[in-house]
């Protein structure tokens, strides 16, 4: 019986700043386990081409089931706007969003939008304002996503941007999904913030803050000067394990990206690596590190105030009773504890394969926190 | 959670359409399972059906071996039947042993049976055909006294059994020698009960 009813959940396959990350679980709702999982460093606008060329080279051991793939972008691949629209405007609707996309993205072979509506409110002062979220992708990205998509035989099922899917998975995993929550993702090049409210996004917006910059930081608390690359001092270790093509010649890039399986038996593509340098460099400067990260916490933890005050604002008062951390930027040495101590407001690192009780890898229950999307992806539609 | 895709929205249909099958299937499955299982079985319980008919309609050595003792044993008693049947027909003869030996003690001290004489009489229709058959049976005996006398035709008919009407008194004489003594005759008639073929043959 349990032949007939094994599921696999659809491949989740999210494209980074820093790495691709593909996923699939299988069992079923209520006793999912990873079934496939690996991580393939790369980087630039031809990371796409890139992740897969390394994917297809590994398709047989992935052991992959089925085609149909759940894709996301990273957030720096598009735009993330909030537009609101007054009760005069509404007639041109279509228009105003259009205009938004385009000034948002600039791209030869155009601007792809989707809106979701986020709140019909009356002002207290004025009449009924209406909030759009407002995704804007270059027509160019989505190109290279899909043609690298099936060029590894696979069969794109919906494309999003991993907001959307990162708030899927902590979503699902939620005990309490009544009360309103929110969560920061500090992504390698980009951040955002949203809130989650009634199980729907009820407000997302991008963050000034992001990893790139936080790793800046703690390289310059550390005294940790590489040689510069793409104007970032101290990268050196991060964008060399992560097989960036376009700054680094490619006869110099890692052997360990052509490794063989990981410790797990999941074929590995090559690890950040640098990561683990600067958090053994960390050790015993944890004082230095949240000394530096004071300031950047605090700016960060402003701009989630003014947008928690924004979001009360908009639903009669409705609070956000905690915060949950993903991304690149809280894997970071001490970044984690200075953000929730600046935020004032219970966070934590996201764990959502702990929450959906979800059996997985020793390596990907150590960064629960950046498998949010991919997880989000492969649970598309067992909400 | 509502999202916001670049693709189709019926890509996903498709997907989620896809996600659906091998529920399907095992649906599918399960319930041709359970009809093959239904089939089989009704198909077995028909095989047991034919086979116990069959069963049945099998000639049986042991009841073939049976009937034909039977059948020996019965061709051996119709044997000793030819000769028991004169016997036993003789036997279903009415008898008149009993009361002749008994006669004598049941006309009273009274009385003196001095004879017996007993016949049949025949009503035929026809020469060949008897209609009823009757014993005929005349008692002499010498009696003392008048009650004697009166009360002995009644005494034969209560012993013998025969008809009532039939207990009649056919004479009396007074004996020359002795003064209180009588001699009386007395026929009785009782009929024959014979089988219903001795009444068509004979």
């Amino acid at each position: 019986m349990s032949l007939l009813s094994r599921t696999y959940s659809p491949i989740g396959l999210h494209f980074g700043s820093l790495e691709t990350r593909i996923l699939q679980l299988r069992g079923g709702p209520g006793h999912w386990r990873v079934g496939t999982h690996a991580v393939c460093p790369a980087r630039g606008k031809n990371r796409h081409a890139l992740a897969v060329e390394k994917i297809a080279q590994k398709t047989r051991n992935l052991r992959l089931n089925g085609k149909d793939t759940a894709v996301s972008m990273s957030g720096d691949a598009g735009t993330v706007s909030l537009v609101p629209v007054d009760a005069h405007n509404r007639s041109r609707l279509n228009q105003l969003l259009a205009e938004t996309a385009r000034r948002s993205i600039a791209d030869d072979e155009g601007v792809s939008y989707q809106c979701l509506p986020l709140l019909t409110a009356t002002l207290d002062s004025g009449p009924l304002r209406e909030e759009y979220l407002l995704l804007s992708v270059g027509q160019s990205e989505l190109r290279r996503t899909k043609e690298a998509v099936q060029t590894i035989g696979l069969r794109p099922i919906g494309l999003e941007m991993d907001a959307f899917a990162t708030a899927r998975a902590l979503q699902i995993g939620r005990k309490n999904k009544e009360s309103a929550w929110g969560f920061v993702h500090i992504g390698f090049g980009h951040s955002f913030f949203g809130v989650v409210s009634d199980g729907e996004i009820g407000f997302l917006k991008p963050l000034h803050l992001d990893g790139q910059r936080l790793l800046q930081t703690l390289n310059r608390a550390l005294d940790r000067v590489d040689e510069p690359v793409d104007g970032v001092p101290g990268m050196l270790d991060i964008l060399a394990a992560s097989g960036d093509n376009d700054s680094r010649p490619s006869d110099s890039r890692d052997d360990d990206e052509e490794g063989g399986d990981d410790e797990d038996g999941a074929p590995s593509f090559g690890s950040v690596a640098g990561l683990a340098t600067l958090k053994e460099a960390a050790v015993g400067h944890a004082v230095e590190i949240l000394h530096a990260l004071r300031l950047e916490a605090e700016a960060l933890a402003q701009e989630v105030r003014a947008c928690i005050r924004h979001f009360a604002n908009r639903h009669k008062g409705a609070s956000v009773a905690s915060l949950m951390l993903t991304g690149f930027g809280v894997s970071l040495p001490e970044v984690e504890k200075a953000v929730s101590t600046a935020l004032g407001i219970p966070s934590g690192l996201a764990t959502p394969f702990t929450d959906l009780d979800i059996k997985a890898p020793e390596s990907v229950l150590k960064e629960q926190h950046l498998w949010c999307a991919p997880l989000g992806l492969a649970l598309r539609g067992y909400e | 959670m509502k999202t916001a895709d670049f693709l189709p929205p019926k890509l996903f249909a498709a997907h989620m359409d896809r996600r659906r099958t091998p529920r399907r299937i095992a649906l599918v499955t399960m319930f041709s399972l359970l009809c093959a299982g239904v089939t089989f079985a009704v198909g077995w319980e028909t095989r047991q059906q034919e086979e116990s008919a069959a069963l049945a309609s099998r000639p049986d050595a042991a009841a073939i071996e049976a009937q034909q003792a039977l059948d020996a044993l019965f061709t051996e008693m119709t044997e000793y039947a030819l000769r028991l049947d004169p016997l036993a027909e003789h036997l279903r003869m009415p008898t008149a042993g009993p009361i002749l030996a008994g006669l004598a003690d049941k006309v009273g001290r009274a009385s003196d049976v001095e004879k017996i004489v007993w016949k049949h009489e025949l009503a035929q229709a026809r020469r060949s055909s008897v209609l009823a058959a009757s014993l005929v049976m005349e008692v002499t005996a010498t009696v003392r006294g008048d009650r004697s006398l009166l009360e002995l035709p009644g005494l034969l008919q209560e012993f013998t059994g025969y008809s009532k009407e039939e207990a009649k008194t056919v004479k009396t004489e007074v004996m020359p020698d002795r003064r209180d003594t009588m001699r009386i005759q007395v026929r009785l008639v009782g009929n024959l009960e014979l089988p219903s073929h001795m009444l068509k043959s004979n």
